[in-house]
């Protein structure tokens, strides 16, 4: 129910506004050995077109249980953004069985925590609990997935819950100014809009509409069940077959529209005038994502380019210039349509948005121009390889990667992740940042810090 | 048809007692005393080609004057800034090729030296760990540098409500002391620290005395043993007087601090000074909070403030309590003009509690979810090595997983009411608001 996500590169987690992250290595190499990443799933697949992806780790007696569907923010219509975001929300108001709040004092009776979270392609349900109790969880999800009612008094208090989720993201400079960077970046596909909504939307979304948009996507065929944890692999099926097995498909049920970005052509630009403390500037610029055959090397040019100290950016920007607090790359590999691939940077105090702008744009041309060095692109796999390793630790984040890995095209994508970007060459890592870091694939968003506005010093009275 | 089996099902599972308690064996852990001082703990789990390894030194800003407020912080940032035989450069080129795990922070009782390696990496990590800790060389140029980006962030973080609210609330409780000061120092403070404090620091708080290395995943205890011998042999402090610093007096009545932001949303921390986390009253508190504001939208004031007036998105509650120190606090965030509105729920909340206690079922809810969540919050080489350190630092057996359980299950209601009014002073606490003070139009 709580918060919209913003989706990265494979990893979860990492918000663009963490400065400090993973990158290129270091020393004196050899061909360090690839890492084993175990990834044992098994996939079950029922009648009505429901999946289950089970990944079975004994070490601790506990299970995450997710339902993914694939419907979120981008298969909203105009005049309706918000509405997979407040849906999500009103799954835990109740079904007509288990009425109010009975879903979470069951999974919290039994000492599991339940949530959920919205994003662009996806919204996924969870539950973590002690191992013996995945058959209340899934008896719980089935039940939510056709017969959640939508009371009108519910409604209403919920939308003023999700309003001040709103609130509490766009008082925050920097909420905002990811928001216009995408609405400006795209004309005419819904990643443009805000996960959350724009406020005039979500106040106008209706019962009614709510209903059609649960009807059409909330179906078995639509839904990706993912559980990871303590149990045996034939067992948690049968469970699964037999709380969701017999679940008929929605009549109403279609398969998301395809979508498309017009293409871009020329560059464009936003700012964001806000009482803030620092400026800020992003660049980004549209880029396939794994469905493209360029897709590693633009994972292995994030990480040239952003990943962490010894990266191109932080070395030039934080280090040399020591004109930003901190600098970085962004890109989505999983992801339904292609996304942006962002850089970034801080300016540190005293210096300005158009400093840092200019810097990035000038190692990004240097690379694009001089090439990467062998060695450079070694340290760099060695870092994406650990970082890929560290981000599996946690059965929820192995569930989180399977159900992105499922919605965005399918879970195996994440088996063959690390061996692809063995394969990057130097060469294509230069040849992808001049094909998609350009001109005609650009939008530049600088947020530019204002005077505090009236009597509001920051004083303080007693 | 099929819901009425999903029902019945259903009601099967509420009868059902809470999961036996697994937890003893998931969070068993080897412990060994090593030479100099130090503490081993081990936690093997061979599911993933990695380890985690934390090493905490008691040497965090408890152990600078409050003149000095930053230098712990600045000292630990600066231990991965160059080593005598290893630049800058070579420290973050090293670390980047680890995946960037490698860091070094401190917080009010202790520095935190972290690293997540793979298998393959473990040793090549180690080695630069040790390196940093024991032999920094402190150039004068990452000093200047360090500092700027401390300041640089303490700027940035001005632009949250919630961190501005948070320093006012622990100013009031805390004073000058290590919980009422910013780990990272003010600006003011920040200017004057030097070079040479930053050595001192370093040569009086770090070694082995009183310091524990946790290791999480794929490692045994031999293994872990050796490599901690090889790379920290010999490491010694000198020692010093750790500066005694008096708390103020609490808070006379509800104290309000009220700071004017233009946002469009008021940030609201309330709190009073509480137990710490060795009272014994600590269980019943914990059962306490769950029913009045903890863990999610099941408690008295979120079921209130956001299931039935949609005045929030979150509102939550919890005791802080930790080894030295402890407060009780409740935070939310709603539109300024709900302001009052909430305030007045979320008190008449906990007079309500303070006044007619809790219901049976309500109880036996609390201490279901917590005795039953307890082990199911160990699925992560973190958490699991938060954990164990954790019980090692209060002066906890290895088996406290099962006191833990078994304390929850042993509070009463009359424990509960007690605890509500003994550990949450309404008559001596603080209540901060950060937001548009014209809309909120506070009457408090």
């Amino acid at each position: 129910m709580r918060k919209a996500s913003k989706p990265r590169a494979l990893l979860a987690a990492a918000l663009l506004l963490l400065l400090a992250a993973p990158a290129p290595a270091a020393g004196a190499q050899k061909e360090a050995a690839p890492p084993r990443v175990p990834w044992n799933v098994t996939e079950h697949r029922m009648k009505n077109g429901m999946r289950a992806l089970l990944l079975p780790d004994a070490s601790a007696p506990l299970v995450v249980f997710m339902v993914w569907y694939a419907v979120g923010s981008r298969d909203e219509r105009p005049g309706l953004t918000g509405m997979a975001h407040f849906l999500e929300h009103m799954m835990f108001r109740g079904t007509r069985k288990h009425p109010g709040k009975t879903f979470s004092n069951l999974i919290k009776k039994n000492g599991g925590v339940d949530n959920a979270f919205t994003s662009f392609d996806y919204t996924a349900y969870y539950e973590r609990i002690a191992s013996d109790r995945l058959g209340l969880a899934a008896a719980l999800e089935a039940d939510r997935m056709v017969n959640m009612t939508l009371d009108k008094t519910a409604f209403d208090a919920e939308k003023n819950v999700v309003h001040e989720e709103r609130r509490t993201r766009t008082d925050r400079p920097t909420g905002r100014f990811w928001e216009q960077l995408r609405a400006v970046a795209y004309t005419s596909h819904p990643y443009r809009n805000p996960i959350i909504g724009w406020p005039e939307d979500l106040a106008a979304i209706t019962i009614r509409d709510m209903e059609a948009f649960y009807r059409r996507y909330y179906s078995p065929e639509n839904a990706t069940a993912v559980v990871v944890g303590d149990f045996e692999v034939g067992e948690a099926a049968a469970l699964l077959e037999k709380h969701f097995g017999k679940i008929p498909k929605s009549p109403a049920f279609r398969k998301r529209p395809a979508l498309f970005e017009f293409d871009q052509k020329s560059e464009r630009r936003a700012y964001v005038r806000a009482e803030a403390q620092l400026p800020f500037v992003a660049i980004g610029y549209h880029a396939p994502n794994w469905k493209s055959e360029d897709a590693p090397a633009l994972v292995m040019l994030e990480a040239v380019l952003g990943g962490g100290e010894t990266s191109r950016f932080h070395q030039r920007l934080v280090r040399k210039d020591a004109i930003a607090l901190g600098a970085g790359a962004d890109y989505t590999y999983l992801s339904v349509d292609p996304m942006l691939f962002y850089l970034y940077a801080r300016p540190a105090p005293g210096k300005t948005a158009d400093e840092v702008e200019k810097a990035l744009l000038d190692e990004t041309r240097k690379l694009i121009e001089k090439g990467v060095e062998e060695e450079e692109l070694r340290r760099a796999l060695r870092n994406v390889e650990a970082n890929t390793v560290f981000s599996m630790d946690s059965h929820y984040y192995r569930a989180m990667l399977l159900g992105r890995a499922a919605v965005a095209g399918d879970w195996r994508l994440l088996k063959g992740y690390l061996p692809a970007l063995r394969k990057v060459r130097p060469a294509d890592v230069a040849r992808v940042a001049g094909k998609y870091l350009n001109h005609g694939r650009k939008t530049t968003a600088a947020l530019i810090p204002i005077k505090k506005s009236g009597r509001s010093g920051g004083g303080r009275r007693p | 048809m099929r819901t009425r089996r999903v029902f019945r099902a259903l009601l099967a599972w509420a009868l059902l007692l809470p999961s036996s308690f697994a937890g003893a064996a998931v969070l068993a852990y080897e412990r060994e005393e090593l030479p100099g001082g130090a503490v081993l703990l081990v936690k093997e789990n061979r599911q993933l080609p990695m380890v985690r390894v934390v090493v905490s030194i008691p040497a965090g800003a408890r152990r600078e004057a409050p003149a000095r407020a930053g230098l712990a912080n600045l000292t630990a940032a600066l231990l991965t800034r160059g080593t005598k035989t290893r630049s800058a450069a070579d420290v973050e080129k090293t670390n980047d090729a680890l995946g960037g795990g490698v860091s070094v922070e401190a917080g009010r009782e202790r520095a935190t030296a972290s690293l997540r390696a793979l298998t393959r990496d473990v040793e090549e990590g180690l080695s630069l760990l040790g390196d940093a800790l024991r032999s920094p060389a402190f150039p004068a140029e990452e000093i200047e540098k360090t500092k700027r980006r401390v300041l640089g962030a303490l700027r940035q973080r001005r632009e949250r409500p919630r961190h501005l609210a948070d320093r006012a609330f622990r100013e009031r409780l805390y004073g000058e002391t290590p919980e009422g000061r910013m780990v990272e120092g003010t600006e003011e403070s920040i200017a004057k620290l030097r070079r040479e404090d930053v050595v001192r620091f370093h040569e009086k708080w770090y070694g082995l005395e009183g310091t524990v290395f946790v290791f999480v995943g794929d490692v045994s205890l031999a293994r872990a043993r050796a490599l901690v011998l090889a790379h920290f042999r010999g490491w010694r402090a000198r020692g010093g007087k750790i500066p005694a610093v008096k708390p103020p007096a609490p808070p006379r009545g509800m104290e309000v601090v009220r700071i004017d932001r233009p946002l469009s949303q008021s940030t609201v921390i309330l709190g009073s000074r509480a137990l710490k986390r060795t009272h014994p009253d600590f269980y019943a508190a914990r059962v306490m909070n769950y029913i009045l504001g903890g863990d999610g939208t099941t408690s008295r004031i979120s079921a209130n403030l956001r299931g039935e007036k949609g005045l929030v998105y979150a509102v939550y509650s919890y005791f802080a309590s930790r080894r030295r120190a402890g407060h009780w606090r409740l935070t939310l965030k709603t539109k300024n003009r709900s302001a009052n509105e909430a305030i007045r729920e979320s008190l008449g909340e906990v007079r309500r509690l303070q006044e007619a206690g809790v219901s049976g079922a309500e109880l036996q809810d609390a201490k279901d979810f917590i005795t039953g969540n307890f082990a199911t919050r160990f699925g992560s080489s973190s958490r699991v090595a938060n954990y164990i350190l954790a019980v090692e630092l209060l002066g906890f057996s290895p088996g406290y997983a099962d006191e833990y359980v078994k304390k929850i299950r042993a509070v009463t209601k009359a424990q509960v009411v007690e605890a509500a009014r003994k550990h949450i002073r309404l008559d001596e606490s603080a209540l901060v608001v950060v937001g548009n003070l014209g809309e909120a139009n506070l009457s408090y």
